[in-house]
């Protein structure tokens, strides 16, 4: 094993910067936390269910 | 406890059985449900339910839904109060689950239901609602998604919110023919073997699209309407806040949050995502499947 090999190994090559980026996405908080039952998928608001209580989701 | 009636169905590869311990309680499953139905030597999750006096949970609240449910601490486990502006403060129903929510019991209050009738006591939301806390306790994740599977068996998931294009995508692939749409709302991704798999759930849109088939998922795409099909791959942090933003977890709970980001980490390492503009007519079907090729 020679100086000059040893050298390259200690020194790899490095990764040109990249400056950080801020990415917002969008969450919509009323359709994420399921806080209703979908009118179409046989819950309150679908005209089939047991529960007369009122729904208003948000759709799909 | 005598069961009375039991139900067991099938949505993502977990299997719920559901118990009445109430002989006056008789269950049925409702809507697309039905579909789901299956029999299952060992479900990963039980269920018993009855009718029940219920009084309103105090303290330890976890989350509240700012609508018809909100979550308490009790024990290691949880309780889920469903309320109704038309009842007031007492929970018309009331579910206690353990913290793996792999076992729960379900009070309904009498009073506020026909109980001549057969009930579904898992009605939505709480059926997904429990599918959701599972899942984020190291199965999967459940998105807001129309997937399918088209005429050559590879599986495309189109995310997004409200109003994306969910079901127009799913009906442009109606239109061209021999697909099989699993959702067009609410699919379920799970990861076996280094494979990344989709499952249809019977949480439909309004193309009523609900099928109990899974597939490998080939590709997914967040989607949006407009004046052109033009297609962007996306950088995996992208793709994994993204993938965040259009799926349903329980935000208040910090080790499930790990999981799920660790999880679309994953999932972003297992199949192209790219972001999908697209005309909502059917020339977008053979769009897709030549970005699949």
């Amino acid at each position: 094993m020679n100086i000059m090999n040893m050298t390259e190994r200690r020194e790899p090559k490095k990764r040109a910067y990249q400056k950080p980026e801020l990415t917002q996405v969008e969450l919509r908080p009323e359709e994420a936390v399921l806080g209703n039952c979908k009118p179409t998928g046989g819950g309150p608001g679908s005209g089939n269910c047991a529960t007369p209580s009122a729904c208003s989701t948000p759709g799909s | 406890m005598i069961e009375s009636q039991t139900l067991t169905f099938s949505i993502g590869g977990v299997s719920v059985r559901l118990a009445s311990v109430d002989p006056t309680l008789r269950l049925e499953a409702k809507g697309h449900l039905a579909r789901f139905l299956a029999t299952h030597a060992s479900p990963q999750i039980h269920v018993r339910a009855a009718w029940g006096a219920i009084r309103a949970t105090s303290g330890g609240q976890l989350f509240d839904s700012g609508s018809l449910w909100r979550m308490y601490r009790q024990g290691s486990g949880c309780v889920l109060d469903f309320r109704s502006p038309i009842f007031g403060e007492i929970p018309y129903k009331q579910a206690l689950f353990n913290s793996s929510f792999t076992a729960g019991e379900i009070r309904l209050h009498a009073e506020y239901f026909d109980r001549d009738q057969p009930v579904f006591p898992l009605e939505p939301p709480l059926d997904e609602l429990l599918f959701v806390n599972y899942l984020a306790t190291g199965h999967g994740a459940d998105v807001h998604a129309c997937g399918l599977i088209d005429s050559d068996g590879r599986g495309h998931l189109f995310l997004g919110q409200s109003g994306a294009g969910k079901t127009t995508m799913a009906r442009q692939w109606e239109k061209a023919g021999g697909v099989e749409i699993l959702s067009d709302d609410r699919i379920i991704l799970r990861i076996e073997d280094r494979v990344l798999w989709m499952y249809g759930t019977p949480w439909h849109g309004e193309a009523r699209a609900a099928s109990p088939a899974r597939v490998p998922v080939a590709q997914l795409f967040f989607i949006a309407k407009g004046p052109r099909n033009e297609a962007v791959s996306l950088r995996p942090a992208t793709a994994v806040a993204r993938l965040m933003a259009t799926s349903f977890m329980p935000f208040h709970n910090a080790g499930a949050l790990g999981y799920t980001l660790a999880f679309f980490e994953r999932t972003a390492q297992l199949a192209p995502i790219r972001e999908l503009r697209f005309v909502p007519d059917v020339r977008v079907v053979d769009f897709v499947r030549r970005l699949g090729q």
